[in-house]
């Protein structure tokens, strides 16, 4: 799942990269990629968000596989970041890198583990938008 | 018969012709969007994203 994210998410932005543009276009082009980066970013976090991961005790403890709270911190930075795109559309890579870095400080340690791959997915995105 | 066959093909070639080039002009997926159909399928998909967003922190006030 994981590497099937990663592998569309190269494919998407790999593909885009070909589409003609309008003059001034590239820098809504570019940002456009960079915020489905981040809202990809978002999703996954909400999606293992929903996953529940139960205990062997009796009865069995079940938590969130990604917990309530990483997943807030994941949602309320996407948001920041997003609205500042749609804002500013050319500062684009600046906003993705600071918010991909702002929820890697902020995530807790469970977090930080559950949720590693999907920013790295992310960034390795960011960076290869050009 | 193939006079007749060969005055329906010359009758109906710039027909056809037409319609392809309609059709390919309909289709075009190599026309350069404006600026302003960028800027809207941009803002339409973060507001995609933003809206997810939203509902999950409705869900979870407190969280």
């Amino acid at each position: 799942m994981k590497r099937l994210i990663l592998i569309l998410a190269l494919v998407v932005s790999s593909c885009a990269a070909k589409q003609p543009l309008p003059p001034g276009g590239d820098v809504i082009f570019k940002a456009k990629q960079a915020a489905i980066a981040i809202g990809t970013l978002q999703h996954s976090a909400i999606e293992l968000n929903k996953i529940q991961k139960c205990s062997q005790a009796t009865p069995p403890v079940c938590a969130p596989l990604l917990s309530d709270h990483n997943t807030g911190i994941v949602v309320d930075i996407s948001t920041d970041v997003l609205k500042t795109m749609r804002n500013i559309p050319a500062g684009w890579r600046a906003t993705a890198d600071a918010g991909i870095m702002q929820v890697e400080t902020r995530l807790d340690a469970a977090g930080k583990g559950q949720f590693n791959l999907y920013l790295e997915a992310a960034r390795l995105v960011i960076r290869g938008i050009q | 018969m193939s006079e007749v066959l060969k005055g329906l093909f010359s009758a109906f070639t710039p027909l056809v012709l037409k319609l392809i080039m309609d059709w390919q002009q309909r289709n075009n997926t190599t026309r350069i969007p404006t600026l302003e159909e960028l800027t809207t399928d941009f803002q339409s998909t973060i507001d995609g994203y933003l809206a997810e967003g939203q509902a999950w922190r409705d869900a979870h006030p407190n969280a």
